[in-house]
C-alpha cells in the first residue's frame, strides 16, 4: 500500500485547478492520476477561442487555457501519472490504480478530490429508431478525430442536438470543407451559448431547426440519410412533418452525463438531478476527505467556473488535512421553482471559506428578465434581476458571509419569477 | 435609417444590441451591458471579423492546433483556411510560435496554441 497525503483523480480542469490550489496552499504531498497520455482532459480538443475570460481577462483556446495550468503543475513538482486507470475506491479512502508500467497499485490516501468529469450521451441514451451503420458519433467523439487525430470523420453532416460541442463542430466542419445541413433541436430553444448560435451557425447559414428531431436513420453498412420531424408541446413528432436529409455522418451533441462509477463504489451520496455527488461549501462529498469538483459534479458550459469550484475543491481538502474542521452543521439548499438544481446542496452557514460563498444554479426554461430570490426559513436574502435566463446558461450568485453566519438559519431556497416584458422595444 | 440587431459574443452573456445606421453611417448603439459590446457592434456592422482557429499537419504525425493572433475579416476565414491547407509544420512547436506569417494577406499571423516537442 502507497500513502499518499492528496490525491486527484483526473486531470482535466477541475484536477489541475484543484491539484495547484491544495499544492501552492501548504499539501505537499499531491499525487494526480490522469488515464490519458496527456493531461488537460477535453481542453486539447477544444481547439477554438473564447476560454479564460473570468479568471485570465483573455480569449485564450482551450489548448492554451490547458497549458497554463499544466505549466503551472510541473512548476509546483506535483506528482503526475499519466495512462493510469483508477479502477477501484472505497470510503476509507484505498484507491486501485494500473497502468501498463508499474501494474496494479493500492494507495491509502488521507484526502481524495475527485474530477473525473463527464462522458457523452450516445444513440443508445435516445433510442433513435432505425439501422446501425458506421457514421453517427458523440460530437466531441468527431471533435476528436478531427482536432487531435487530424482525420474528418465525413463530408456530408447532420447534427442532432444543439449542444456546444455539436454547435463548435458545425463550424470547424464547415471550416475544413464538409457541408453541415442542419442542426436539429427537439427544444424550442437552444441548449448551447448564445455566441456559439451566432458564431457557428448563423455565421455560416448553417439552419438551426429548434423543436425538431431524428426520427429515423437510413444506411445499411454506412449511414445514408436521417429524418427528421417537427415535434409537438409534448415533444412527440409530428408525422406529416418528416423530411429526408441525406447524410453520410450523423453527429450527436445530445447532454453530458458526469462519470461517477468510481463515487458510487465509494457509497456516496448521489443528487437526482446533476447525476453527480451531493457536495458541501468546500465541495466535500458525503464521505468526509474525499472532495469532488468539475463536470463529475454537475456539467459546466465555462471552464473558469469548473476552476473556481476546483480551487474551492483543493482549499477544502486543505482544511480537512490540517484537522481544521470540526463537525459541521449544514442546513439544506434547495431549488425551488424555475431552478432546476443548486450547487453546493448543502452548506454550513458559519464555516464559509473565505468572505463570500458561491452558488451555482440553472434555470428550469429560458426567460427574457426573470427575478431570483434567494430566502432562507427565516427572511428573504436577497433577490436579483437576470436577464436573458437560459437553462444552458448557468446562474452563478455569490452570497456574503453576513448574509448567512450567526443567523441560526435552517434552510436556504433559491427560486426563479419571470417578469413581464417591461418595456416596448 | 436602418436597424442592425446584433448578438454580441464577447462574452457569454449575448446581449441584443441595436445598431442604427444613416447611410451606412452609424447613428446609435443600445443594449449594450459593457463598452466591449460597444466596440463589438461597430466591427459587426462595419467589418466583422473572427479568431479564426484551425489545425496544421505535423511532419512527424498528427496535428498542431493554430489561431489567427487577432481576430481576421470574416470575409477571409474560407481563404485564410485554403490557403493553410497544405502546410506542414516541423516541430519542435511552443505555445505562441509564429507557424504563418501574414495568413490571406491580412497582415495577421497565425500562432500556434499547443507544444509539440
Amino acid at each position: 500500500m502507497i500513502n499518499k497525503e492528496l490525491v486527484v483523480i483526473g486531470g482535466g480542469p477541475a484536477g489541475l485547478a484543484a491539484a495547484i490550489e491544495a499544492k501552492k496552499n501548504g499539501v505537499e504531498d499531491v499525487l494526480l492520476i490522469e488515464r490519458d497520455s496527456r493531461l488537460g482532459g477535453i481542453l486539447p480538443q477544444c481547439i477554438h477561442n473564447g476560454f479564460g475570460l473570468h479568471i485570465f481577462k483573455e480569449e485564450l483556446t482551450g489548448p492554451e487555457y490547458a497549458h497554463r495550468f499544466i505549466e503551472e503543475l510541473e512548476d509546483l513538482n506535483i506528482e503526475v501519472l499519466l495512462d493510469t486507470m483508477v479502477i477501484d475506491l472505497n470510503e476509507n479512502k484505498q484507491l486501485t490504480a494500473v497502468n501498463r508500467e508499474k501494474g496494479l497499485m493500492q494507495i491509502q490516501a488521507d484526502a481524495i478530490i475527485l474530477t473525473m468529469g463527464c462522458r457523452e450521451r450516445t444513440r443508445g441514451a435516445i433510442n433513435i429508431p432505425g439501422f446501425r451503420p458506421a457514421g453517427i458519433f458523440t460530437a466531441g467523439t468527431a471533435q476528436r478525430f478531427v482536432n487531435i487525430e487530424g482525420y474528418m470523420p465525413g463530408k456530408e453532416i447532420v447534427i442532432l442536438g444543439s449542444g456546444d460541442i455539436g454547435l463548435i463542430m458545425a463550424r470547424r466542419f464547415t471550416l475544413e470543407g464538409a457541408k453541415v445541413k442542419c442542426v436539429a433541436e427537439i427544444m424550442p430553444y437552444s441548449n448551447g451559448l448564445t455566441r456559439n448560435v451566432v458564431q457557428c451557425l448563423e455565421d455560416f447559414g448553417i439552419p438551426l431547426l429548434l423543436s425538431h428531431t431524428v426520427v429515423y436513420i437510413h444506411g445499411n453498412s454506412r449511414i445514408e440519410g436521417v429524418t427528421i420531424a417537427q415535434v409537438d408541446e409534448n415533444l412527440k413528432p409530428i408525422p406529416s412533418t418528416e423530411k429526408y436529409y441525406s447524410c453520410d455522418t450523423l453527429l450527436l451533441s445530445v447532454g453530458l452525463i458526469p462519470e461517477n462509477e468510481l463515487s458510487k463504489m465509494a457509497s456516496i451520496k448521489i443528487h437526482d438531478v446533476t447525476g453527480g455527488p451531493v457536495v458541501n461549501q468546500r465541495m466535500e462529498t458525503s464521505v468526509p476527505g474525499i472532495f469532488a469538483c468539475g463536470n463529475v459534479v454537475h456539467v459546466h458550459d465555462l471552464v473558469d467556473f469548473v476552476t473556481m469550484e476546483s480551487r474551492l475543491a483543493g482549499l477544502g481538502a486543505v482544511d480537512y488535512l490540517k484537522d481544521k474542521i470540526p463537525s459541521d452543521e449544514y442546513i439544506s439548499v434547495s431549488a425551488g421553482p424555475g431552478i432546476s438544481y443548486v450547487v453546493p446542496h448543502l452548506v454550513d452557514p458559519e464555516k464559509i471559506l473565505g468572505e463570500k460563498q458561491n452558488f451555482f444554479m440553472r434555470s428550469t426554461k429560458p426567460m427574457e428578465k426573470a427575478r431570483l430570490f434567494i430566502e432562507s426559513d427565516k427572511n428573504l436574502i436577497r433577490t436579483r434581476v437576470l436577464q436573458h435566463v437560459r437553462p444552458s446558461e448557468m446562474i452563478s450568485i455569490e452570497l456574503k458571509k453576513e448574509d448567512l453566519a450567526n443567523k441560526d438559519l435552517k434552510s436556504l431556497r433559491f427560486f426563479l419569477q419571470e417578469e413581464g416584458v417591461a418595456d416596448g422595444n | 435609417m436602418e436597424t442592425k440587431k446584433i448578438t454580441c459574443i464577447v462574452c457569454p452573456k449575448g446581449c441584443q444590441i441595436q445598431v442604427k445606421l444613416n447611410n451606412g453611417e452609424i447613428v446609435s448603439i443600445e443594449g449594450y451591458e459593457c463598452k466591449r459590446g460597444i466596440d463589438y457592434a461597430k466591427n459587426e456592422v462595419l467589418d466583422p471579423r473572427r479568431t479564426l482557429t484551425t489545425t496544421l499537419k505535423l511532419s512527424t504525425g498528427g496535428v498542431l492546433p493554430v489561431r489567427t493572433k487577432e481576430p481576421i475579416p470574416k470575409k477571409l476565414l474560407k481563404k485564410a483556411m485554403l490557403e493553410t491547407k497544405d502546410i506542414i509544420v516541423e516541430p519542435p512547436v511552443k505555445v505562441g510560435d509564429v507557424v504563418v506569417e501574414n495568413i490571406a494577406g491580412t497582415g495577421i499571423d497565425l500562432i500556434a496554441t499547443g507544444n509539440v516537442e
